[in-house]
């Protein structure tokens, strides 16, 4: 009798494991925009909201700013603590300071790249570089990179959408970590996410 | 007596030579293939051949491959499976490389600053706004990595200014990224070395070559879009090689046939065959045993330069067969002794060059034709005891010839002053590029280019610099790399001491950032970590601090211990070669390395000599023939070496659009044989066995040298168009020497 409520009990923890992995499921890209409830066709502009919280800092450094993706280019304007654009053009990246002096900044990796979809939530692009994975609350998703170089940005980024306002907080390793909030203006048009 | 004479000659020579390679071998015998070594000695050639092979010799066995198309990603994880079956040797991206050095770098923060980072530091409001600006990313591994370790974001700078640098590929997932003409391509690193290195280079580059082949060949099968680029010196190698191959096969086989076959088509004896193979081999046993008895290492272009022997060697013993075979029983020693102390004095000329090569070549072939010479004359004594088996010479019909030759004499005449006159219309240049040496397929050669372009590598120029210690070697190479900023604001420069610098500059670093934080230039920093302050002077970081893995990785291809001296490459982008050159012409120990461009400045280089001694060699003919045979006959030979020369070159300019080195290295064995035809006419005259000898010489020389006009390679072209069209002139030519009434 003992024996078997021992192999009934293995079974409802092997079924409950089961379960548990498949309801953290992996989505695709075009699962994850309707679970983010998302459109399709997202802002192609809108402003920023950053808060570093690095160990060592005192206090969170904060930034704001605006983004735009217009004739090919991606531009991310930091507003404060300094005015400073940065600008790619899918090939090379170039700093322009307030004077409009142009200066060609090297890529680090592909990180540009993501760094543009994650603003213009593009996730067929982001899911070449990480996978969705469902997470609580509802409104929230995962994503985990899919390769040890991406690890090096962000050990997993959370993004959630809430009231047209989408929230992300990217997770290091050491533990630092940085949210923000990215507000789409959606007056100015929207770019189709396929 | 004079048949004892000429057995104890042959005999000597023999012995002579049988010594001279006994001991050679004793003395281990040494060929030297670099083609760099040939250039005149100086101390900078002398380190910039050992660098080369230190240095670049890990790009030998390199293939780049890249993919482009939709299914890249595909067909390159394909390939990559079948590299590692291969046991081949992968370079991939690694991140370790950013977890690798910073704990490196970290003990010595503060003291390891980029230039742009200490000019920062000086300006309290600049360094503000790039602290904000750095902390304002939304991502950058570099500051994730080390803002703990170092808040002021120095050791963030030094780190990613060198990682960034170091490549102008992206990394995308676990792959290299390239994008040109708005075109992604994956680029694919392979090592695909000769591992043991028990089999033959030339073997190995080819099956390694095919094997790559058909398995690019199934891949574009399976993925019909996309497009597979390959390149590497490895596959320059297999397919000259295959080349080479196949045409000293091909031209070898049938042009020893032809030769051998229109020896016995003559002379109807087997022996005559055996007497030619016996004094071409007699000959170059007597070069080759001579040139590394007297030389350390031989280069393989003297080898090359030295070809000419065999055409002239065979002639010897032409003259002796024929004339031996024909009833005329006229000995030719005489002769011979003429011809091969003019040949012998014009190949002294060589010794007054500054290129060693063409003293060995000189040695080759007075010492192969010494023995040519001594060979030549025994079998004609040899032959003499013989009994007297004359075979009529009716195989050609040597009177129809003779009576064409001089018949037409003012016909040749004229149609050769006619191409001299044509000639005054076009200038004569030459092109020393070293592509002439090169048979490679363009597909091959437009692979590269597209692979330099994907790499960045079009035009970086490289410098090598060299000093005592390492210490003064990062020195020098900083100072440089300040001059060469200074002159050309948009030169970018990557060296050793980007990665090492040296101790006087981390102390000026050090001293300087300690003096920007007392000054309050970074007080930034204080606002958002309070208790901040820069570590005080702490060790310079050393090459012995590097771990062997790290030094491996990024300094072992930038630098190299070679006979005591320190010596590293330096890169230089945005500058042009000339202005380059012209900026470190006065600095020493620097030196700026181009290996294509430098083996066109050999080809230069031997260019000049070579054009200096046929101008020489047509001289020392000139003399030998004046005090020989007087004025008249010096006259007309000179005219007929020269006029024979310049149409030659000049038909060839014609058809090749422009002259190369090859082509005059042709025109020396022209000169050769132009010299033995003419003598042989002036003694004597058109009689048939002599016309039958020059024209067998001319025909078998035709078919050895002849034959390489067929050649793929574009400098084995050049030779044998040369050859061909100078020994129809020399044949056409010659003749005009001879006495009119001897017809």
């Amino acid at each position: 009798m003992s024996q078997i409520a021992f192999k009934a009990l293995v079974a409802f923890l092997l079924i409950t494991i089961g379960l548990n992995k498949a309801s953290a499921k992996e989505l695709s890209a075009e699962q994850a925009l309707s679970y983010l409830t998302l459109p399709k066709n997202h802002a192609v502009s809108g402003k920023f909201r950053q808060k570093k919280f690095f160990r060592i800092l005192s206090s969170p450094f904060l930034s704001n700013g605006t983004y735009q993706y217009v004739n090919d280019q991606f531009e991310w304007q930091t507003v404060s603590p300094v005015l400073n654009k940065v600008v790619f053009d899918g090939e090379k990246l170039w700093q322009i300071d307030p004077q409009g002096l142009k200066t060609q900044m090297p890529v680090a990796g592909h990180f540009v790249t993501i760094v543009q979809a994650l603003l213009l939530v593009d996730m067929n692009t982001l899911s070449t570089f990480f996978r969705f994975v469902e997470v609580a609350p509802s409104n929230c998703l995962k994503l985990e990179p899919k390769e040890a170089t991406i690890a090096s940005i962000a050990d997993s980024i959370t993004l959630c959408s809430q009231e047209g306002e989408l929230t992300l907080r990217m997770m290091e390793k050491s533990g630092n970590y940085t949210d923000i909030v990215i507000t789409p203006n959606l007056k100015n048009g929207s770019h189709q996410v396929n | 007596m004079k048949g004892n004479v000429r057995s104890w000659g042959l005999v000597l020579q023999l012995i002579v030579a049988g010594i001279m390679l006994i001991f050679s071998l004793r003395q281990g015998i040494e060929l030297n293939a670099n083609i760099l070594s040939a250039l005149p000695q100086s101390q900078s050639s002398e380190i910039i051949i050992q660098a080369e092979a230190e240095l670049f010799e890990r790009f030998s066995d390199q293939i780049i491959v890249s993919f482009q198309g939709q299914s890249n990603v595909d067909a390159y994880q394909e390939m990559l499976t079948f590299a590692k079956q291969q046991n081949w040797q992968i370079r991939q991206p690694s991140q370790s490389m950013l977890t690798q050095l910073v704990p490196l770098y970290a003990k010595h923060k503060g003291a390891l600053l980029t230039q742009e980072f200490l000019a920062l530091i000086q300006k309290p409001n600049d360094y503000q706004m790039f602290f904000n600006q750095q902390l304002s990313q939304l991502v950058n591994p570099f500051i994730s990595e080390t803002f703990g370790i170092d808040p002021s974001l120095s050791l963030s700078n030094y780190v990613e200014t060198l990682i960034t640098k170091q490549t102008s590929l992206t990394v995308k997932q676990d792959y290299f990224l390239a994008q040109y003409d708005q075109t992604e391509f994956i680029v694919l690193f392979l090592e695909v070395k000769n591992n043991p290195a028990e089999r033959n280079e030339l073997d190995y580059a080819i099956e390694t070559q095919q094997m790559l082949f058909k398995y690019l060949q199934q891949l574009s099968s399976r993925y019909p879009d996309v497009n597979t680029h390959i390149s590497g010196v490895l596959l320059h190698t297999a397919e000259n090689a295959q080349n080479a191959q196949w045409e000293m096969s091909v031209f070898g086989s049938l042009s020893l046939l032809f030769t051998l076959f229109i020896v016995y088509l003559t002379f109807r004896r087997v022996q005559s065959v055996i007497w030619i193979v016996l004094t071409v081999g007699n000959a170059i046993f007597m070069g080759i045993a001579a040139t590394f008895y007297f030389f350390e290492s031989v280069h393989v272009l003297t080898i090359v330069l030295a070809l000419p022997l065999v055409g002239i060697a065979v002639d010897y013993c032409i003259h002796v067969l024929s004339n031996h075979f024909s009833t005329s029983m006229v000995k030719v020693t005489r002769t011979l002794f003429v011809a091969f102390f003019t040949t012998v004095l014009s190949y002294f000329m060589f010794f007054v060059t500054p290129l060693v090569v063409l003293k060995q070549v000189a040695v080759f072939v007075i010492f192969g034709l010494m023995a040519a010479f001594i060979a030549s004359v025994w079998l004609e004594q040899f032959l003499s005891k013989r009994a007297v088996d004359k075979l009529p010479v009716k195989t050609i019909n040597m009177t129809t010839l003779v009576k064409f030759l001089t018949r037409y004499r003012l016909v040749s005449m004229a149609a050769v002053l006619t191409i001299v006159i044509l000639s005054f219309s076009h200038s004569l240049n030459f092109d020393d590029n070293v592509s002439q040496l090169n048979a490679s397929s363009k597909k091959l050669m437009a692979d590269e280019t597209l692979h330099h372009q994907l790499l960045g590598q079009n035009g970086k120029l490289r410098l090598f610099v060299w000093a005592n210690s390492i210490e003064q070697l990062l020195q020098n190479e900083e100072s440089l790399a300040a001059n060469i900023k200074q002159s050309f604001a948009s030169a970018t420069v990557s060296k050793l001491s980007d990665w090492l610098p040296s101790i006087a500059r981390q102390t000026f670093n050090k001293q300087g950032f300690l003096q920007a934080f007392e000054n309050g230039n970074l007080s930034i920093i204080n606002r958002y970590v309070p208790d901040y302050h820069p570590t005080a002077i702490n060790n310079p970081l050393t090459l012995e601090d590097f771990p062997e893995e790290i030094k491996q990785a990024f300094l072992s291809h930038r630098f190299a211990e070679i006979n005591q001296q320190y010596i590293s490459v330096v890169e230089v982008s945005g500058v042009s070669e000339n202005d380059l050159s012209l900026m470190i012409k006065e600095k020493n120990n620097v030196v700026l390395f181009n290996k294509q461009s430098s083996i066109t400045e050999v080809l230069s280089e031997f260019r000049a000599q070579l054009s200096l001694w046929l101008l020489m060699a047509v001289i020392s003919v000139f003399v030998v023939f004046t005090l020989k045979f007087g004025w008249g006959m010096s006259a007309k030979s000179l005219a007929i070496l020269v006029v024979t020369l310049y149409c030659a070159l000049y038909i060839s300019f014609l058809i090749q659009g422009t002259l190369t080195i090859f082509n005059l290295l042709s025109a020396i064995l022209v000169l050769g044989l132009a010299v033995d035809y003419l003598i042989f006419y002036r003694e004597h005259q058109l009689a048939s066995e002599n016309v039958l000898a020059i024209s067998l010489s001319c025909a078998s020389s035709l078919f050895v040298f002849g034959m390489l006009v067929f050649s793929q390679t574009p400098a084995i072209f050049h030779f044998g168009l040369t050859v061909t069209l100078g020994l129809l002139l020399t044949f056409l030519m010659a003749p005009l020497v001879a006495k009119e009434s001897y017809a």
